[in-house]
C-alpha cells in the first residue's frame, strides 16, 4: 500500500502534470539488482545538467527533472543505466552487473558469492557472450570462452554434441566429462536438451576448492547453468529468433574419375602373377583396360564422364531458431516462463533435428521466512539419421569411396541401386531415398526442481529440494530393400527405448552472520541421496511384407532378430559442509567437507571423504592500496583439496556372466560363460589439486583479468588394465596408477577503445589463454611403461605409438625394401635400433592428442547502433590420427579416396605409397594416418545493429536488434592444406562441417 | 526454530540407515558368477562352453579358425581375389606378430579354454547332481578343452598352460612345454572317454567315439612333435579302429550325399558335429563357411547375387595341383562332387556371350568353369560362358560345394545354418591307415584307406561296373606312403580346415607349398610351421614372453 505521504506526492505531481506544466517535477525511485536487492550510493544524475543524488540505504532516490531529461544511474560493478523521464513519477531502477567486474555476483556450488569474495578458480560467462553465437548444444557457447575450457564438437550431423574438458584429461576410463548442474540440480548427460536462450549465465568451477562441494563428480570440473528467472518489476517480453543457410565448408578432396582410373591401374602394376610373372595390369597387352574394368567403367573411361557422388549427395541445409520468454514478478511472486523451437535441418537429406523447449521457473514467498518454487523443463527433440552415414567413410560404403566410374543414374534419371559390380558396394545415393532408411530418435525429458526454503533464523536458512528427472527416448529404424543393408533383402527393422528415471533430494542449511562488522561467515551444510534408474528394451526383426509398415508393426515380421531388455542403477549419498570466512574483506578462507558413497564400487570401498581448503587475500582493500591508481582491482588466491570421480558402468565389481547361443539338434541351448573378472577392491579415484591464482583489474578495471597455475594429481586411476588374454580375459578395471596435470591459464579483457559519448566507437577483447600438461606418473608396475595397453610414463594418456615412416622404398632397393619388411614403392620406416630388421621395439612416440596450447579470443566493435563480434578458437601443437588415411581398403585400388600423391615408378615420391590391389591396407599403413592437428578457427562473425529509442519507442518497444552472423567460415590448419582433409577439429567426420549463414531478429517488449 | 533444527536431525538420523542400504547394488538384467554355482546354471556354462565352439571354429571375419588360417596357404588352397587375410596365402611380411586374425584366434581360444576350466573347477561345488549327470558333462567340456590345446599347441607350438579358472588379475604367463600340453590334453580325453557315453542323450553333445577319434588324432601329431613316444603311432591306431569297428557309423554309399542340407547333415557317417539351426536368435554367429569358397560369380553375364547362389567372398581358391593333378576325374566321384562348376541365369537380359548375342531366361546355364579348353569354333555354338581352365582366376574358379548354403534368409547374410561336420568315419579310415603306415603295418593300411576309396569311386551303368571301378580305385601297400596319405586327405577332407595342421603334423608343409601352390612359395620358410605369437600377448604380459623363431 502507498503510504499517505506518498499519495499526497502522487496526487500533487499528478495535478502538476494535468496542468501541462513543464517544470521540473520531483521524481522518486528505487534502485535494485536484478533479484531485487536494494543497492545504495548509486549515483543518478539529470544528463546535461549539474543536478544529481545517490541512493540512500533502501536504495531510494529523488530528483527533480522534466519528462524530456534523461536520468543516468551509475554504480561500480554494474552497468549504467539512462532512463528517460517521460511522465514517470515513480522509478523502478533494476541494475544489471556489468562485464569483466570483479564485483558482480557469481554462482558457485550451493550458492551465490561476491566475485570479490571467490577464493576458487571459477570462470564466468557472461549473458552477452552466450548469446553471441547461436548454438545447438549450450555446451558449445563455451568454444574459446573460458580458460582452461576445451569444447570440441564430436560430430557435424545435426544434434551432434558437443565434448567438453576442463583442464585436461585426469581419468583414463571413469569419463572426464564435467559435471552439469542446472538450477542447482547436477544431472546425467550432457546439456542437448536444454533450450540455449534459457540461460542467463554459466560458471565453470576448475580448481578442487570449487568443485570439492560436488566432491564425488566435481573431479573434473563442474558447469553450473543458471536459467532465466523472474525479477521484480515490469513483465518483459522477449523474441529471439534466427533463421540461417547452411553450406558445406569444404568438399574432401577426392580422385575424380580419370585419376581413379589411373590409380586402379596402378594397383594391378603392382601385382606380378606368380604363375605368368607378368603384372596383373599389363602396359604391353592392348586389350589390359578391358581385362580390368567392367564395361560401365570402360563407357565412363571413353566419355569421359564421371560421377561425383559428394556433390550429387550435399545439399543445401537450413536451421531456425525461435524463443519466447516472458518473465516478471511481484514482492510475492516472480516468473519466467519460455517457450523454444529449433531445427537443424542437414546438408545430406535425412538429417535434421528438431527440438520443443517449455521451461516454467516460478518463485513464491508465503509470508515473511518461507518461499516455495518449481523450476520445470520440457523437452520434445525429434532426430533423423543420427547412426547412418551415406557419406560415410568407411570403406565398404558411402559417397566418399564410391567409384566414380560408376552411373548414379541411368539415361531416364532412375536410380541405379548397383553402379558396379562390386559386391559390397551400392549407390549410396539410394539411401536418401525417401523413406528408404530411417533412422530416429524421438526423446521426452522432464527434469523439474520443487523446492521449499524457511529461514529459520535471521541468516538461517533451511531449503529441500527435490528434482525428478525423467527422461524417454525411443528409436526407431528401417531399411527398405533398395539400401545397402538390405541389398534388394526383404526389409528390416527395429526399434529401442530407454526409460530413465532419476532424482535428486537436497537438504541444504545455510547460515549467514556477520560479527563484529569486520567478521563474515557463512555455513552451507548439505545432505543429498542421488539415484539413476534406467530401463531400455528393444528388439529388431526381418522381412517385413510392406515398405511402409517402416518399424512400426515388428510383429508382422517373418523373422525375429532380437529382443533385449535391460535395467541398471547407481546411488550416490552425500554429506557436505562449508564454511565461507571473510575478515574485513581482505582475508578470505573457505574449508569444505564432503563425504560421498557410491554404490559402484566394493562393498568397504563405498565412501570417499573430500576435505579442501582455500584462501584468499584481497590486497585491493588494504589500506596500502588505497592511493594507488594503478590497479582498481588485485586478489591473490590459493586452494588446495581433493576430488572424486566415479563415472564407471555400475556392476563392475561382480564377476558378469555373457550369455551365449547354441543349439542341440535344433533345440536352442542358451548358456553363459564369464565375461569380467570381480574386483572386489574397485574404489574410488581421486585427484588432489592445488590451485593459486591472481585476479587483477588495471586502469580502472581497463584491463582485468586472471591468471591461474595449478597441479592436479589424480590416484587410484580406474583403469581398465588389458590383460595377456592367455587368462581368457581381456581387461579388468582396477584402481592402478597415478597421473598429473599441469597448466597455467590467462584470462584477459581488456577495453583497448572506450567513448566518453554514448555510441562513440569501442572495442573490447577478450582472451584466454591455456596449456595443460598431462603426465602419467606410475602405472600398474610402478614406473614401468605399460606398451599393450599404449601407456608410458612421463606421457599424456593418449599418444601415437607405432613404427615411424621416413619415406618410401624407392627402385632398385629391393633387398633392402625385402629386408625391413615392406617392398618397392612401399612405406620405409625407420629401423630405430639399427638391427637391420624391422621389430617392435623399432615403434616410437610420435606424438600426442593434447595441445601445445589452446584458446580463444573475442573481439568486440560498437559504434552507434551497430555492433561487430568475432569468436576465433584455437588448438595447437597437437596430433590427430585422420581416419582415411592409410586404414582399411587404402591404396587398395578397390575403393575411392582422397587423391594422394601416391608413389609409381614414374613417381618417385616419398609421399605415399604404391597402389597395391593385393592388399587390404599398405604395409605399415597405420603410419599414414598420423597428422598435425593444430589449427586456428574463426568460430563466429557477428553484425547486429540495435535500433535507436525513437524507432524502438515508436513500435513500444524496449529493444530492437537484428543481426547476421557467420558461423565457421574460415580454418586455418595444416589438415586441411597439406592432407586433403575436412575438418581437424573432428577428423572422423561422418558428415562434413557447415559453415552457417544466420539472420536473426531480437526484440525485447 | 529449535523445533525445527531437531526436527532436521531427527529426519537426518532416520534417513541414513535406511540411505545406507540404497548403496548396495540391484542387479536384475545381468548375471553374475555365483549363477555357475547351481545346477542349472553350472548346465549353462556347459552350454557356454558348446557355443565358442562356433566362435573358434566357424564364426566370421575375425574369428574362426577355418576361414582364416587352416585353408589357404597350404597345397590345397591359394588365394581368391577378396582382399581378405591374403598374407595367411602370401607367407610375406604382413603375416606378423600384428596380424590381427592371428590374435583373433588365440584370443578365442584362451577365452574358451576359460570357459572350460571355470565350468571344470565347479563341478565339485555344484550341489543336487547325480555323478553321471556330472561326469558326463565334465566329459563333454574336457574333450572340448582338450580339442583348443590340441590346436593351440600345433599352431604356435609351446603355449601358456591354464587348467584352472582365472579368477585373479594375472598379468604373467608362460609358455609351457609342449611335452606338458600334450600331457593335460591326453588326461582330459582319457577322462572323456571313461566317462562320455557312446551314443549321448543330444545330438550334438559330445561322445565317447568322438573323444577317442580326438585322441587318434592328439597321437598322430605327437608323434611327430618332440613330446613324441614309441607307441604313440600304434595308441593312434589302435582308438581310430576302436571308432571304426564299436559305434555302429557307417560311410554312406554316395560321397554327394555326406554334405546334403538339412536332415543330410544327420547322417551315420558323422561322429559329431557342430551345431547351427535356422533361429536367428539360438544360431548366433552361425557358420559363415558358405562365404569363403564360393566365387564371385555375381559380375557375370546373366548372374547377380542372390541367396540361392550366395555370398561370395572368394577367398579360397584351390590350386591348381587340386583341379588338375589331384583327383583321378575318370573313377573318383570327389571329383565332381566337390565342385560346383555350373551358374544357372538369375538375371535375365540380353547379353553379347562367345561374341554373340544372346538372350538368356531364367534357369539357363549362364556360367560353366570347363575343365578342359574350348575351340573357337566349339564357343560359336554355346549360348553361356564358358571359362576354361586357361581363363579362370582368382575371382572365377572352381566353388566348393561341402559348405553352400542356400537356405539363408538373407542375400548378404553371414551366419549360416549348416552343422559344422567336426568328425566323419572317413576321416578315422585315413587316421588309421596313418598311423598304421607309421608303425610300419602298409598292409592294414591299405585295407583301411581303400575303404575310402571304394567308397568315393564313381558308380557304373551296372552294378558290375561300379564294382570294377571301387576295384580300381584301390590302392596296394606299395603304393601307400605319406604323401599318398595327404593326398588321399585332400581328396576327401578338402576344404573342412584341416589341412595346414596335416601338412606341418606330417613334416610336409614346406616341401608341398613349395610343390604346389606357386603363390604361398614365393615366401614360405622353415619357420612357417609355426604361427607367430601375437604381439599383443607379449606386450601385455609382464617378464618376457618369447616369440617363435622367425617372427
Amino acid at each position: 500500500m502507498l503510504s499517505s505521504k506518498q499519495f499526497l506526492f502522487l496526487l500533487v505531481s499528478t495535478v502538476f502534470w494535468l496542468t501541462g506544466s513543464a517544470q521540473n517535477n520531483p521524481i522518486s525511485g528505487r534502485v535494485t539488482t536484478g533479484d531485487g536487492t536494494p543497492v545504495s550510493g548509486v549515483s543518478v544524475t539529470v544528463k546535461g545538467s549539474a543536478s544529481g543524488t545517490v541512493t540512500d540505504a533502501e536504495g531510494r532516490f529523488s530528483i527533480n527533472a522534466s519528462p524530456k531529461q534523461t536520468l543516468a544511474f551509475s554504480y561500480v560493478g554494474y552497468k549504467a543505466k539512462e532512463v528517460l523521464v517521460r511522465d514517470a513519477r515513480n522509478l523502478e531502477i533494476h541494475l544489471e552487473p556489468s562485464d569483466n567486474n570483479l564485483n558482480s555476483v557469481v554462482v558457485i556450488g550451493y550458492g551465490t558469492q561476491k566475485k570479490s569474495d571467490v577464493t576458487g578458480a571459477i570462470s564466468s560467462i557472461s549473458e552477452k557472450s552466450l548469446r553471441e553465437v547461436p548454438v545447438t548444444d549450450p555446451a558449445q557457447m563455451l568454444q574459446g570462452r573460458a580458460a582452461g575450457v576445451e569444447v570440441l564438437n564430436t560430430g557435424n550431423k545435426p544434434g551432434d554434441g558437443v565434448s567438453v574438458r576442463v583442464r585436461g584429461r585426469r581419468s583414463f576410463n571413469a569419463g572426464n566429462d564435467p559435471l552439469y548442474v542446472i538450477d542447482g540440480v547436477p544431472i546425467t548427460g550432457g546439456l542437448n536438451d536444454i533450450n540455449p536462450g534459457d540461460i542467463e549465465s554459466m560458471e565453470i568451477l576448475k580448481d578442487a576448492s570449487a568443485t570439492a562441494i560436488y566432491g564425488s563428480r566435481g573431479a573434473n570440473g563442474v558447469i553450473i547453468i543458471t536459467t532465466k528467472r523472474g525479477r521484480l518489476g515490469r513483465t518483459n517480453v522477449n523474441y529471439n529468433g534466427y533463421y540461417g543457410i547452411s553450406t558445406i565448408t569444404r568438399y574432401a578432396d577426392l580422385m575424380n574419375g580419370e585419376q581413379f582410373a589411373e590409380y586402379k591401374r596402378e594397383s594391378r602394376r603392382a601385382v606380378i602373377d606368380p604363375v605368368t610373372h607378368k603384372p596383373l595390369y599389363d602396359d604391353s597387352d592392348p586389350n589390359a583396360d578391358s581385362k580390368l574394368f567392367e564395361p560401365v567403367e570402360l563407357q565412363s573411361i571413353a566419355s569421359g564422364t564421371y560421377t561425383d557422388y559428394q556433390r550429387l549427395m550435399i545439399k543445401k541445409g537450413h536451421s531456425q531458431s525461435h524463443a519466447l520468454n516472458v518473465n516478471g514478478g511481484s514482492d510475492k511472486t516472480k516468473f519466467n516462463v519460455s517457450l523454444g523451437y529449433f531445427q537443424d535441418i542437414g546438408i545430406i537429406p535425412g538429417q535434421d533435428y528438431t527440438r520443443y523447449n517449455t521451461r516454467i521457473n516460478l518463485d513464491q514467498a508465503i509470508g515473511k521466512r518461507f518461499k516455495l518454487g518449481i523450476s520445470s523443463l520440457g523437452t520434445y527433440s525429434i532426430r533423423n539419421g543420427m547412426d547412418v552415414n551415406p557419406y560415410g567413410q568407411s570403406s565398404d560404403f558411402g559417397a566418399l569411396t564410391e567409384n566414380p566410374l560408376g552411373k548414379a543414374y541411368d539415361s531416364a534419371g532412375n536410380l541405379i541401386f548397383l553402379p558396379t559390380s562390386d559386391g559390397l558396394r551400392s549407390n549410396p545415393l539410394a539411401e536418401l531415398v525417401p523413406g528408404a532408411v530411417i533412422n530416429r530418435e524421438k526423446r521426452l525429458r522432464l527434469l523439474n526442481n520443487i523446492y521449499g526454503e524457511v529461514e529459520l533464523l535471521d541468516g538461517l536458512k533451511f531449503r529441500t529440494s527435490f528434482s525428478p528427472d525423467l527422461s524417454e527416448s525411443r528409436v526407431g529404424n528401417f531399411r527398405g530393400s533398395v539400401t545397402n543393408t538390405r541389398r534388394l533383402g526383404t526389409p528390416s527393422a527395429s526399434t529401442s527405448e530407454n526409460f530413465v528415471f532419476d532424482y535428486t533430494w537436497e537438504n541444504l542449511v545455510t547460515y549467514k552472520r556477520k560479527l563484529a562488522k569486520k567478521h563474515s561467515l557463512d555455513f552451507t551444510g548439505l545432505y543429498s541421496v542421488q539415484t539413476h534408474n534406467l530401463e531400455n528394451s528393444g528388439a529388431s526383426v526381418t522381412g517385413l511384407p510392406v515398405e511402409d509398415m517402416q518399424y512400426y508393426n515388428l510383429g508382422a515380421a517373418t523373422t525375429i532378430g532380437g529382443v533385449q531388455s535391460a535395467f541398471e542403477n547407481w546411488t550416490i549419498l552425500s554429506y557436505m559442509a562449508r564454511v565461507n570466512y571473510a575478515y574485513d574483506n581482505r582475508f578470505l578462507l573457505t574449508l569444505t567437507g564432503r563425504a560421498d558413497g557410491s554404490s559402484k564400487f566394493a562393498d568397504g570401498h563405498r565412501w570417499g571423504y573430500f576435505p579442501s581448503v582455500a584462501v584468499g587475500w584481497n590486497i585491493i582493500n588494504e589500506n596500502f592500496m588505497q592511493d594507488n591508481n594503478f590497479f582498481s582491482a588485485l586478489k591473490l588466491r590459493g586452494t588446495y583439496g581433493r576430488t572424486g570421480n566415479e563415472g564407471i558402468a555400475p556392476y563392475q565389481t561382480n564377476g558378469l556372466l555373457i550369455r551365449t547361443q547354441y543349439d542341440f539338434d535344433g533345440a536352442a541351448a542358451f548358456g553363459y560363460r564369464p565375461n569380467s573378472i570381480p574386483n572386489t577392491n574397485l574404489r574410488w579415484e581421486s585427484t588432489a589439486s592445488l590451485n593459486f591464482g591472481v585476479d587483477f583489474g588495471i586502469l580502472n578495471n581497463r584491463i582485468s583479468g586472471s591468471i591461474e597455475v595449478y597441479q592436479s594429481t589424480t590416484t587410484d586411476l580406474l583403469l581398465p588394465k588389458l590383460l595377456p588374454i592367455s587368462g581368457g580375459f581381456e581387461s579388468v578395471l582396477t584402481n592402478i596408477g597415478s597421473k598429473r596435470n599441469t597448466g597455467i591459464e590467462l584470462t584477459l579483457s581488456t577495453l583497448n577503445v572506450t567513448s566518453s559519448k554514448k555510441g562513440g566507437f569501442e572495442w573490447s577483447t577478450d582472451l584466454n589463454l591455456f596449456t595443460n600438461k598431462e603426465q602419467i606418473l606410475e602405472l600398474s608396475q610402478g614406473k614401468v611403461d605399460d606398451i599393450g595397453n599404449r601407456l608410458f610414463i612421463g606421457q599424456p594418456a593418449v599418444v601415437y605409438y607405432d613404427f615411424q615412416k621416413i619415406g618410401i622404398w624407392q627402385l632398385g632397393h629391393d633387398d633392402e625394401a625385402k629386408q625391413y619388411g615392406s617392398i618397392v614403392g612401399g612405406i620405409k620406416v625407420a629401423d630405430l635400433n639399427n638391427n637391420g630388421v624391422i621389430d617392435p621395439d623399432d615403434r616410437k612416440i610420435l606424438g600426442s592428442d593434447v595441445p601445445k596450447l589452446a584458446g580463444g579470443m573475442t573481439n568486440r566493435f560498437s559504434y552507434k547502433g551497430l555492433d561487430l563480434s568475432v569468436v576465433l578458437f584455437a588448438r595447437l601443437g597437437y596430433m590427430i590420427q585422420s581416419p582415411v588415411l592409410g586404414n582399411f581398403r587404402f591404396l587398395s585400388g578397390r575403393v575411392n579416396q582422397y587423391n594422394v600423391n601416391y608413389w609409381t615408378k614414374d613417381n618417385p615420391t616419398n609421399d605415399y605409397p604404391q597402389p597395391n590391389s593385393n592388399q587390404e591396407s599398405p604395409i605399415y599403413g597405420s603410419t599414414l594416418s598420423y597428422v598435425d592437428g593444430s589449427f586456428v578457427k574463426i568460430r563466429n562473425i557477428s553484425l547486429g545493429y540495435n535500433f535507436s529509442s525513437e524507432i524502438t519507442d515508436r513500435l513500444h518497444a524496449e529493444g530492437l536488434r537484428v543481426y547476421f552472423s557467420v558461423q565457421d567460415p574460415f580454418v586455418f590448419a595444416p589438415y586441411v592444406s597439406k592432407y586433403h582433409g575436412i575438418d581437424p577439429e573432428f577428423p572422423t567426420n561422418s558428415t562434413p562441417p557447415v559453415r552457417r549463414f544466420l539472420l536473426g531478429l531480437n526484440i525485447h517488449l | 526454530m529449535k523445533n525445527s533444527l531437531i526436527k532436521i536431525l531427527l529426519i537426518a538420523c532416520l534417513v541414513c540407515p535406511a540411505c545406507n542400504k540404497m548403496l548396495d547394488e540391484d542387479i536384475r538384467s545381468q548375471v553374475v558368477g555365483d549363477y555357475l554355482n547351481t545346477p542349472t546354471g553350472w548346465q549353462s556354462g556347459v552350454n557356454g562352453v558348446y557355443a565358442t565352439l562356433k566362435n573358434v571354429f566357424c564364426a566370421i571375419e575375425d574369428n574362426g579358425i577355418i576361414p582364416q588360417i587352416t585353408v589357404f596357404g597350404t597345397d590345397t588352397y591359394t588365394n581368391g581375389f577378396d582382399g581378405g587375410f591374403k598374407m595367411m596365402n602370401f607367407y610375406n611380411s604382413d603375416l606378423n606378430p600384428r596380424t590381427n586374425v592371428i590374435y583373433s584366434n588365440w584370443r578365442n581360444l584362451y577365452v574358451a579354454i576359460n570357459a572350460c576350466n571355470t565350468v571344470i573347477d565347479k563341478a565339485d561345488l555344484v550341489p543336487g547332481l547325480s555323478d553321471d549327470v556330472r561326469n558326463t558333462r565334465l566329459g563333454e567340456v574336457r574333450f572340448i578343452r582338450a580339442e583348443y590345446y590340441y590346436l593351440l599347441v600345433e599352431l604356435w607350438g609351446p603355449v601358456p598352460l591354464s587348467l584352472k579358472e582365472t579368477t585373479t588379475i594375472e598379468t604373467e604367463a608362460t609358455r609351457a612345454p609342449v611335452k606338458d600340453i600334450f600331457a593335460a590334453i591326453i588326461e582330459d580325453l582319457n577322462f572323456a572317454i571313461q566317462h562320455l557315453p557312446a551314443v549321448a542323450a543330444n545330438y550334438g553333445r559330445v561322445t565317447k567315439p568322438a573323444a577317442e577319434q580326438l585322441l587318434a588324432n592328439v597321437y598322430l601329431a605327437k608323434a611327430t612333435s618332440e613330446a613324441k613316444e614309441a607307441d604313440d603311432y600304434s595308441k593312434a591306431a589302435d582308438l581310430a579302429i576302436d571308432v571304426i569297428n564299436n559305434y555302429g557309423f557307417k560311410l554312406l554309399d554316395d560321397f554327394g550325399k555326406v554334405f546334403e542340407q538339412g536332415s543330410g547333415e544327420k547322417n551315420p557317417e558323422v561322429i559329431w558335429a557342430i551345431q547351427n539351426n535356422k533361429d536367428i536368435i539360438s544360431n548366433g554367429p552361425g557358420n559363415t563357411m558358405h562365404l569363403y569358397f564360393l566365387m564371385k560369380y555375381d559380375d557375370l553375364p546373366g548372374m547377380q547375387r542372390d541367396i540361392a547362389n550366395g555370398r561370395p567372398y572368394a577367398r579360397f581358391k584351390p590350386t591348381d595341383f587340386v583341379l588338375n593333378d589331384l583327383f583321378d576325374r575318370q573313377l573318383d566321384s570327389r571329383y565332381r562332387e566337390s565342385f560346383k562348376r555350373v551358374f544357372y541365369c538369375n538375371k535375365p537380359g540380353t547379353y553379347t556371350i562367345n561374341g554373340h548375342s544372346v538372350n538368356l531366361k531364367a534357369g539357363d546355364t549362364a556360367v560353366y568353369l570347363a575343365d578342359r579348353e574350348y575351340t573357337p569354333e566349339e564357343l560359336s555354338h554355346i549360348d553361356y560362358n564358358v571359362w576354361p581352365p586357361s581363363k579362370q582366376n582368382e575371382r572365377v574358379f572352381p566353388t566348393l560345394t561341402k559348405f553352400l548354403d542356400p537356405q539363408r534368409v538373407g542375400v548378404n547374410d553371414q551366419p549360416g545354418s549348416r552343422d559344422l561336420l567336426f568328425f566323419r568315419l572317413s576321416e578315422t579310415y585315413l587316421t588309421a591307415a596313418e598311423a598304421l603306415l607309421m608303425s610300419g603295418r602298409p598292409d592294414e593300411a591299405a585295407d583301411y584307406i581303400n575303404v575310402v576309396r571304394r567308397r568315393a569311386a564313381n558308380p557304373g551303368a551296372t552294378p558290375e561296373e561300379t564294382e570294377a571301378n571301387r576295384t580300381a580305385m584301390e590302392v596296394s601297400p606299395a603304393q601307400l606312403d605319406i604323401d599318398f596319405i595327404l593326398d588321399e586327405r585332400a581328396r576327401e577332407l578338402l576344404g573342412e580346415g584341416v589341412r595346414w595342421i596335416d601338412l606341418v603334423r606330417t613334416g610336409k608343409l614346406i616341401e608341398r607349398v613349395k610343390k604346389y601352390n606357386p603363390v604361398s612359395a614365393a615366401n614360405i620358410q622353415p619357420f612357417h610351421v609355426l604361427r607367430p605369437i601375437p604381439q599383443i600377448q607379449i606386450d601385455r604380459t609382464s617378464g618376457t614372453f618369447e616369440q617363435n623363431p622367425g617372427y
